[in-house]
């Protein structure tokens, strides 16, 4: 950090009275401990000790008598933690379709608050659909109607989890199945209006559908 | 509730800022508790729907009211239904509070007695009415 003075410096140090500024550093600091320390602290000669200590100015979170930093607790989890823990994953046996009918009349009301499918028009439409696409799925009854998977075709459920790629579906042969959005085209009914889901278009997260703004992309059929 | 000011204007009161969010975070709530009733043994759908009504509200910035907010764990987001999800105890030498513990990840909430405490939401006059919005 330092580096000795320049020759032509020290020649003239006395001159320049450099000499004399190591005495007044010294006496500021005698003074500046007398005046702020303790007196009984003063007494016990610490002025002298705390010349040569070490003191941390930030609080590091060490323990004084074990020396161990102690890691702060988290409140939340995160998301991979959450994976990890498998918290979401939902059991595949022993699930019935009839006892999730409740969530499907749950959800109807749902959509008649939202919506009121039973009287809508169809120059409301527009404005129908803005909010359906902002609106929860959670216990809807989704068909599959084209899929490039020619299996899932024509399966019928109960939405019960609807992930970034997946929707989760329980059918009326209480089978759950795992339905990928990608490549298939969805339907559910409302009223007596039928909505269709390209699932090509729709691989958001549900709960950041309810931020985000839509494009219109163009479909391409399959 | 109070009103953001460029909805003021519009003279339909059944509408405000938000409504769709807010119906959809009532209805996420509805659905958790329904399949909480529905299976006390698989409680994986009631923290999914809780997980996603929470990050709906954190997105879009919006208060859950304290009855709300303190009726689910912060960490596994389980509704927190005393004897079934959770345990209700009264303890402190020092000074009485409630502990609600979650049996599902074993988290705790503290509640303090403090009569001088009193939650922002029972003030009613500091909410804002609706002609000071607009
Ligand atoms: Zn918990």
């Amino acid at each position: 950090m330092t580096s000795p003075l320049p020759d032509h410096v020290i020649k003239h140090s006395a001159e320049l009275g450099l000499e004399k500024n190591w005495s007044v550093k010294k006496d500021f600091v005698d003074a500046f401990l007398k005046r702020h320390l303790p007196k009984g602290r003063l007494l016990k000669g610490e002025d002298e000790e705390i010349q040569t200590k070490y003191l941390m100015l930030d609080n590091t979170g060490v323990n004084k008598v074990t020396g161990k930093k102690r890691p702060r607790k988290k409140k939340t989890l995160s998301t991979r933690e959450c994976r990890n823990l498998k918290i979401f994953k939902v059991e595949k046996e022993g699930q019935t379709y009839d006892s999730y009918l409740p969530l499907n009349h749950l959800w109807l009301k749902y959509m008649e608050e939202l919506t009121n499918f039973n009287s809508f028009t169809p120059s409301k439409m527009s404005n129908v659909q803005q909010r359906l696409l902002k609106a929860d799925l959670h216990g809807s009854i989704l068909t599959v109607q084209k899929s490039k998977c020619p299996s899932y075709v024509g399966v019928t459920g109960i939405l019960l989890q609807e992930t970034r790629n997946t929707f989760l579906l329980i059918t009326k042969e209480n089978k759950v199945k795992y339905i990928p959005k990608q490549q298939s085209v969805f339907t559910f009914t409302l009223g007596s209006y039928q909505f269709t889901i390209y699932g090509n278009n729709f691989r958001v997260r549900s709960s950041e559908r309810a931020v985000r703004k839509f494009k219109s992309k163009a479909t391409v059929d399959f | 509730m109070c009103l953001p000011k460029q909805m003021g204007k519009s003279k339909d009161d059944g509408n405000f800022a938000n409504k769709e969010a807010y119906q959809r975070i009532n209805f996420l709530y509805q659905a958790a508790y329904l399949s909480l009733t529905r299976s006390p043994a698989d409680l994986s759908l009631c923290k999914f729907y809780i997980n996603i009504m929470k990050t709906i509200a954190k997105r879009l910035v919006l208060r859950l009211h304290p009855s709300m907010k303190r009726n689910f764990c912060r960490r596994c987001c389980v509704l927190l239904v005393p004897g079934v999800s959770a345990t209700v105890r009264t303890t402190g030498k020092r000074e009485k509070h409630t502990v609600i513990t979650c049996l599902e990840c074993k988290n705790i909430k503290r509640y303090l007695w403090r009569e001088s405490h009193k939650l922002w939401a029972d003030h009613p006059e500091l909410w804002l009415k609706r002609e000071e919005c607009i």
